[in-house]
């Protein structure tokens, strides 16, 4: 039995799911191969550190709440079925950016303390739009944000670029930054560079 | 008589039946909840997940060809409502630049224990958070929900070569936060 073969199947083992016949293919590897009953003990810790964690129960009541609201909510958006078309759907971000523009066009004529901010959620909303329906793309939320600056400079410029103001942003915030900072899409090998250096530790965001 | 099975709700939806939709609901909805609720350690947001995910379903559902089977279907919509989610918190975190991880200083006076339970329990959520989105949603759903493999890779529409590899790695993960969190710790 290969080594990694065995890493692979000890937090099944650990938690008693594998079949008689591979528990005690592994128990028996186990009993050989120090490092490996070395790392099933650290397995074996993690997961009773995670049984301690018990997630609070929901609300008294919750579950016979549930129904009534979505159905409350489902003949709500029936009425705004509109916002739901295909076209909007699929533009929506190239809509967005021109949202971003024509919100930083209108911040220089207005007050810095009006409402009209971009906040975070206007950001996020966009951000996460962008990567809807890509699976585990959720690394690249945060550098697609990144992806316009080079890469050494990320935290510095973001940092530099994008002070955060309250929950807003204001216009000289994002003077420079262009709208690819928020927009401009990654390619796959870029993706996989960046989650690379994120996952050595290189590059922290 | 016998419970409908989810083949047979779906059909008498499709043909107008709306309470058929409801026993769905009634039928899923802790599942739902829970595996939201393993993605955002939060009821709130556990709360906007369900919701959005059976509004999803109720109009998805017209359309519904049983193809992967209800629960396996349900079970997708919810891991990616959750990792939605998830991601714009992280966006929104990714902005909060002066935010650092802390220990937060509880200032009550609650025993030591009870302190330290919770610091830990915070530290295993954010453990878990911190992982890479495949790794959390396989370890989510084998930990947590008990799926075989065959069917996390339908749910996740992924192969089932290197679950395994994805499940362990998320173990290792957690534990090198741990340690590395507990070294840290003032
Ligand atoms: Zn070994």
């Amino acid at each position: 039995m290969q080594t990694q073969h065995v890493h692979n199947l000890l937090p099944d083992f650990v938690n008693k799911t594998l079949d008689n016949a591979l528990h005690h293919e592994v128990s028996e590897h186990l009993d050989a191969c120090p490092e490996c009953r070395a790392e099933a003990e650290r397995v074996g810790e993690v997961f009773r550190s995670i049984q301690s964690l018990q997630f609070e129960q929901p609300p008294v009541g919750y579950f016979s709440n549930v129904l009534p609201r979505i159905r409350e909510r489902a003949e709500h958006d029936e009425r705004f079925a509109w916002l739901k078309n295909p076209l909007l759907v699929k533009f929506a971000a190239p809509l967005a950016a021109v949202f971003v523009l024509v919100s930083l066009a209108n911040l220089v004529s207005f007050d810095q303390s009006s409402e009209e901010y971009i906040t975070y959620d206007d950001v996020a909303d966009v951000l996460v739009r962008q990567t809807e329906g890509q699976p585990f793309a959720n690394d690249q939320v945060e550098l697609f944000a990144a992806s316009a600056l080079p890469e050494e400079t990320v935290e510095h410029q973001i940092t530099g670029l994008l002070v955060a103001n309250g929950d807003t942003f204001s216009f000289d915030d994002l003077a420079g930054t262009s709208t690819d900072l928020l927009l401009e899409n990654l390619s796959e090998q870029e993706v996989e560079a960046l989650l690379q250096r994120l996952e050595e530790g290189s590059l922290s965001l | 008589m016998s419970p409908s099975s989810d083949v047979e709700l779906i059909q008498r939806f499709q043909q107008g039946e709306e309470a058929a939709f409801n026993e769905l609901v009634r039928r899923y909805q802790e599942k739902v909840y829970w595996l939201a609720r393993r993605f955002v350690n939060d009821h709130d947001n556990a709360d906007d997940i369900v919701q959005d995910v059976f509004i999803k379903a109720y109009d998805a559902l017209k359309n519904f060809r049983n193809e992967s089977g209800f629960y396996t279907w349900i079970y997708r919509i919810t891991v990616n409502a959750s990792l939605n989610a998830v991601r714009r918190e992280r966006v929104r975190n990714f902005f909060r630049i002066d935010e650092q991880f802390e220990y937060e200083d509880t200032g009550t006076e609650s025993p030591t224990e009870k302190v330290e339970l919770q610091e830990q329990r915070a530290l295993i959520e954010k453990a878990i958070e911190t992982l890479p989105e495949k790794q959390k949603a396989v370890f989510i759903l084998r930990y947590y929900d008990e799926l075989p493999y065959e069917e996390i890779a339908n749910i996740l529409k992924t192969s089932v070569g290197g679950l395994k590899a994805n499940y362990f790695h998320a173990v290792q993960k957690i534990g090198e936060y741990l340690k590395r969190a507990n070294a840290t710790r003032p």
